[in-house]
């Protein structure tokens, strides 16, 4: 070891302090002493890592919704015979973990640090935790480990997230190899958070090719890039075919020793396996194509872009913001400054042809009204109009079983005479007594208790209870009757005859 | 001029109007405009015709007002009549201006990078930026301020006394929006105009994030070479007049 390779030994020196920087948070919270009830200090450090640890579990397991709440009952559980704290001081912990993880500024958490490699000042951009998702109602935000937080997650498990997807299809071969199903299911669901996070980081790097004005070197950086990741997916997409196999051939051999019928679970879970690996193979073939169409288009229009030429030093705050603020500009200068941003101005003009264009002539309404009966609704059952129909609907019931019995009700009309004779013929002067009909003949044949859930079972329900076992035929006949100026109603044919 | 195909004209007219009122249109726009040289030139003229440039990425493809105050963009009251509350004066207006440069000049404030620094804004931060940037207006010569506002149409003041009128939070107001006269409402006020102009987007939490159109502007508009220098001509084309004022 004469000659010490200078550049071989800093090779990567950026990299690996970006390794190390990851672990900055995790010491940002051991030196904030915090105690419980008792006095005891909590061990923040190890809290944060399990807090990563846990949304690495929620991510495993599919479950997007996970907010300040959901963390702190989980600590709650794994600290409790440990430290006395109250809710309030779990949920204090727990937003204290998430701030230092996703700083409330929104700054992503950097770490400056000399380059001895390029020897030059640097600084590293990283972030771990991100939104993922809100409600509205409550105010709640949920997180989820972002692809700096993944590879911390990994790092602590002694390899790196680039290979994670390969190690994974490694391991999953072993694992079924030796017959451990259940680790091997986890193995797959794993992977799938592989996949996902390979789906981000692509979609990320599509926008910032489109985004960005590229130099040739820059260029030449990017079509690397993506040539490896091709390269990368082109080999795991190779050995998840041949897992495909391993799996089918582990399944068969199965079957054939009879193991489904033996041990039923296992083969189930075999299937299961089968079935989540060709989702994952799935997505990840989708990713591939993506890939190619990343390189085939995108690369293209950034290569198209090279004519135009970027600057690579602006700074909005300070040539723009800072520029109009210090000297100062006219108003006019910002209104001006933010064009670009906005639309076009967008204005509505009115034709006075519209008047011979369709119009809309129905009220403008809270809630539609359409043409429809009187409907019953069990929220008003209090109602007193309703008491004072279904009681009304009762008379009617029982001055037209009167009538039928004289014989004096076969049809609508010889009804009306028959209550013009008893002197009632302030009956049909109501709008009830023509909606009373409309529903009978509606729900023609009629009988006590088959109008359940609805109107007739609660608004009608006095009123056919008095037919008893009797069924009730209205059909309608050819005549229309005004005996009432405000009101028409077709004649009808009655029949009441038993069941 | 060209003599274009009518049918042509006809086509690159319908895309014009797709971006005239969306500002954006997609894939199969840009293969047309990549693809076809009438349509581009005629899309061209048009877009410059209303004082704006065409900004392409792979798929998509954005109208672009340029920098300059050009009666084609919006105007002032068309704005106050659609984001405002009924009775805003320019000076509501103006202050509105001002905090969306602020909110853009948090996102992009570095040389080293083109990307943004943050990824998110907190309506509280971006209030503390605000003021920040109120207290720097306020630390020039009072006098001197009013004196500039009768040459020109320099009235800070106005904006200075608008935001210093505001309580941060209305405590008597339920919610902070809508209606009530305070700083956070005021905000919430700019974030609901960024967000139908599809810049920013909610992330909950009274946060918001850049979308993906607020960071294609900036990097393929402010920071293109040839549009930037339209950019600083604007900018520094004020100062100038101003010097000239002051030589009479």
């Amino acid at each position: 070891m004469d000659k010490l390779e200078l550049a071989g030994v800093t090779d990567g020196y950026h990299e690996r302090i970006r390794r190390l920087a990851l672990f900055d948070p995790l010491f940002d919270l051991e030196r904030k002493r915090s105690t419980d009830l008792n006095g005891q200090p909590i061990d923040m450090k190890g809290l944060g890592l399990l807090a990563l640890l846990f949304f690495f579990e929620q991510k495993l397991m599919r479950q997007y919704k996970t907010g300040v709440k959901q963390l702190a009952s989980f600590l709650k559980k794994l600290t409790e015979n440990v430290y006395v704290l109250d809710d309030e001081m779990y949920e204090d912990l727990t937003r204290t973990i998430i701030q230092t993880f996703r700083p409330t500024t929104g700054k992503k958490r950097s770490y400056s640090f000399y380059d001895w490699e390029k020897r030059e000042e640097s600084a590293i951009e990283y972030s771990l935790l991100k939104a993922n998702d809100f409600d509205v109602k409550t105010n709640t935000q949920y997180y989820t480990l972002d692809e700096d937080g993944l590879e911390l997650v990994f790092a602590t498990k002694e390899f790196y997230s680039e290979f994670q997807l390969s190690i994974n299809q490694l391991m999953l071969r072993k694992q079924l190899e030796k017959g451990e199903f259940a680790a091997a299911l986890k193995q797959i669901n794993e992977m799938r958070i592989d996949v996902e996070t390979l789906e981000e980081r692509m979609t990320r790097l599509k926008h910032e090719i489109q985004r960005s004005i590229i130099s040739e070197e820059t260029f030449e950086r990017y079509k690397q890039l993506l040539d490896d990741i091709y390269s990368r997916l082109s080999r795991e997409d190779e050995e998840f075919k041949e897992l495909r196999e391993f799996v089918n051939e582990t399944r068969e051999r199965l079957y054939a020793r009879d193991v489904h019928q033996k041990e039923a679970k296992t083969y189930e879970l075999v299937l299961k396996i089968a079935r989540e690996l060709e989702s994952v193979h799935y997505a990840h073939s989708a990713l591939l194509d993506k890939a190619l169409s990343l390189k085939n288009t995108t690369l293209v229009t950034a290569q198209e872009s090279l004519y135009y030429t970027g600057l690579h030093s602006f700074n909005f705050d300070q040539d723009i913001v800072s520029y109009i603020v210090s000297t100062p500009l006219p108003l006019e200068a910002m209104k001006g400054l933010l064009h670009p941003f906005l639309k076009v101005e967008e204005n509505q003009f009115w034709s006075p042809l519209a008047i011979f264009a369709e119009q809309n002539i129905t009220e403008e309404r809270e809630e539609k009204v359409g043409l429809r009966f009187i409907e019953a609704d069990d929220a008003v059952c209090d109602d007193p109009y309703r008491t004072w129909l279904m009681a009304k609907y009762k008379e009617l019931m029982q001055l037209f079983l009167e009538a039928y019995q004289l014989g004096r009700a076969q049809t609508l009309s010889a009804f009306f005479s028959y209550l013009d004779d008893i002197g009632q013929s302030r009956l049909y002067e109501q709008r009830y007594f023509y909606d009373f009909w409309l529903i009978m003949h509606q729900h023609s044949p009629v009988q006590h208790g088959d109008m359940k859930g609805e109107e007739g079972n609660t608004l009608l329900g006095d009123a056919l209870a008095l037919l008893g076992g009797n069924v009730l035929d209205v059909q309608e006949g050819d005549r229309i009757i005004r005996k009432f100026e405000r009101f028409s109603i077709q004649d009808m044919m009655i029949t009441v005859r038993e069941q | 001029m060209r003599n274009y195909p009518e049918q042509k004209v006809i086509q690159a007219f319908q895309l014009y109007t797709v971006l005239a009122s969306h500002g954006v249109a997609g894939e199969q726009a840009v293969q047309l405009y990549k693809s076809d040289d009438d349509i581009r030139g005629l899309l061209d003229i048009f877009s410059r015709e209303v004082d704006c440039v065409i900004i392409l990425t792979s798929e998509q493809m954005f109208l672009v007002p340029r920098t300059k105050l050009s009666p084609f963009h919006v105007s002032n009251d068309w704005i106050k009549r659609h984001y405002l509350r009924s009775g805003a004066t320019n000076g509501d207006l103006y202050l509105l201006y001002f905090t969306v440069l602020v909110l853009f000049g948090s996102f992009y404030d570095t040389y080293q990078s083109q990307e943004p620094t943050r990824q998110f804004l907190g309506m509280d931060e971006w209030v503390h930026l605000v003021q920040e940037r109120i207290d720097q207006l306020k630390q020039h010569d009072p006098d001197e301020l009013k004196q500039l506002e009768q040459e020109f149409s320099y009235n800070w003041r106005l904006i200075i006394e608008k935001w210093d009128a505001m309580d941060d939070i209305k405590e008597t107001a339920k919610k902070q929006s809508g209606n009530t006269i305070s700083r956070l409402s005021f905000i919430d006020t700019t974030r609901r105009f960024l967000i139908d102009q599809d810049l920013i987007v909610d992330i909950g939490n009274h946060e918001v994030a850049l979308t993906e159109k607020a960071k294609t502007i900036v990097q393929r508009f402010f920071m293109e070479v040839e549009y930037n220098r339209g950019i600083f001509e604007f900018i520094y084309g004020f100062e100038r007049e101003k010097d000239d004022a002051s030589d009479q």
